[in-house]
């Protein structure tokens, strides 16, 4: 589980949160979604230790995020450049365990991962020889091996086709649900927002906090997103974005 | 099979016609040009009588050493001086200083150190790339999205894989700048070769001028634009089965 309790983060005069406070349970998925520029990624940078400059505190699975950090990562998954260009599909995600003391069972990891993410067949094809979809399969792949129970993605299908989308919408979803991770997802698109999450938290323009947390949990996949429930929970957080 | 450049096929026929011409008209003094046949002569005068296959070996050795020596060092350094900004801040403003030095300069230091054989020549040509090359990785480091490091930060790596990891990101960048620098040996060899050198291409263009040989002194610059040239054409020829991972052609799926 994610606990932010109270962070304040400024770029200079600059405010960009405010006494954020945010719990992601074990098992959820938290879609971050508020107006541009208003610290969703600087967020995440916090949870991620990419950003060490903040006050309050942060804790991971009941750690200090600090000391979480100093044995493990969080599964980072980013819009574009995920992949290392020089490495085939496989090597990509067997960076996963370049740091992992255990590696046991790593090419059993990894193929399962090659097999649940469509990626059979293309084991050994370099990064540019796959289309974008597939690039960042490849990049769910290697977030969901690493030696992690925590996962942050930060816009990861936005440049992608209708179809790759939604598939990758339902893996993540359904990895996330297998493996018992903790998840956090920023997206600009609220049905995206809503399909892959188990809460929407609302952020304010910056300085930043949590307008309003929405559950939604009772859509998924299965129910259409042209259901009555979909479309009245969308506009209630339209209305809550264009407050 | 690859069609042939043919703009340039033509423009090369114009050129030697325009050259033809220009001789034949007696519009040109031999002191300034000589003709396509005194060229020729020269040339078989050089490889058959006077040993130029010595002195191109030997240019090509100098250039080859000082680049090679350069981009050994300035690859690690630029690395780490990227990565560890305290070791940044104390060398950049030596580099900065040095670069600004110009190469012939530098000739009677290099003598006096290093006195008038291959070392000198190498020191010379090292100098006026090395510290060069080093900008030019770091401005390529520069360039890495900062995406890259989130990912690489996001897998724990430890200081040596970070760095491993950075290499290879700008590993073609790197290519192409040793192309750019060779481009450079080759300027710095000729100078050091016109002032205090035995041998080599430079020397026999001296050499050349002290007689006032014209067609020797074209045949010197000609033979170094051919293997400036051909390096250039290898260095393209090798870069897509190097970096076959930069080449390859996407799926449109």
């Amino acid at each position: 589980m994610i606990k932010i309790d109270g962070i304040n983060k400024s770029f200079g005069a600059l405010q960009v949160l405010k006494d954020f406070s945010l719990e992601v349970e074990q098992g959820e998925v938290v879609a971050l979604v508020g107006p541009s520029g208003c610290g969703k990624s600087t967020l995440l940078n916090c949870i991620t230790g990419l950003e060490t400059q903040f006050e309050g505190n942060i804790y991971i699975n009941g750690e200090l995020q600090k000391q979480y950090l100093e044995h493990r990562r969080v599964g980072i998954v980013l819009q574009k450049y995920s992949n290392f260009e020089w490495m085939t599909t496989t090597e990509n995600i067997e960076t996963a365990f370049i740091r992992s003391e255990d590696i046991s069972n790593q090419e059993e990891t990894i193929q399962g991962l090659i097999r649940e993410t469509g990626l059979t067949g293309f084991e050994d094809s370099y990064i540019n020889e796959l289309s974008g979809g597939m690039q960042q399969r490849v990049a769910v792949a290697r977030a969901l091996a690493q030696y992690t129970s925590i996962l942050a993605f930060d816009e990861p299908f936005g440049a992608l086709d209708v179809e790759n989308r939604l598939l990758l919408q339902k893996l993540f979803r359904t990895q996330v649900k297998h493996k018992d991770l903790t998840a956090l997802f920023i997206t600009h698109d609220l049905e995206e927002a809503i399909l892959v999450s188990d809460k929407i938290a609302v952020l304010n323009k910056i300085p930043s906090s949590v307008r309003k947390i929405f559950r939604t949990d009772a859509i998924n996949f299965d129910n259409s997103k042209y259901s009555k429930e979909f479309i009245q929970l969308k506009e209630q957080i339209e209305t809550q974005l264009n407050y | 099979m690859k069609k042939a450049n043919l703009p340039f096929l033509t423009s090369l026929v114009f050129f030697l016609l325009v050259w033809f011409l220009s001789k034949q008209s007696g519009l040109v003094n031999d002191l300034f040009l000589p003709s396509l046949g005194q060229l020729m002569a020269a040339f078989v005068n050089l490889f058959g009588t006077l040993n130029f296959s010595e002195d191109i070996f030997i240019s090509i050795f100098r250039v080859f050493s000082a680049f090679l020596l350069s981009a050994l060092l300035a690859v690690p350094i630029a690395l780490v001086m990227f990565k560890y900004k305290v070791v940044g801040q104390v060398l950049s403003p030596y580099i900065d200083f040095i670069r600004y030095l110009p190469v012939p300069a530098l000739i009677p230091l290099t003598i006096l150190f290093f006195g008038i054989d291959e070392t000198a020549k190498i020191v010379l040509l090292f100098i006026g790339t090395f510290f060069q090359l080093i900008l030019l990785i770091i401005d390529d480091l520069n360039g890495i999205p900062k995406e890259h490091f989130f990912l690489t930060f996001s897998l724990k790596l430890n200081g040596f894989q970070e760095l491993w990891f950075l290499f290879k990101k700008i590993l073609p960048q790197i290519y192409d700048n040793s192309r750019i620098t060779l481009g450079w040996c080759w300027t710095y060899v000729i100078i050091a070769e016109l002032v205090a050198s035995s041998s080599g291409i430079g020397h026999m263009i001296k050499e050349a001028q002290r007689f006032s040989n014209t067609p020797n002194v074209y045949a010197g610059i000609i033979t170094m634009g051919i293997i400036g040239f051909g390096t250039d054409y290898l260095f393209k020829k090798l870069y897509p089965r190097i970096f076959k991972y930069k080449v390859t052609v996407r799926l449109k799926a």
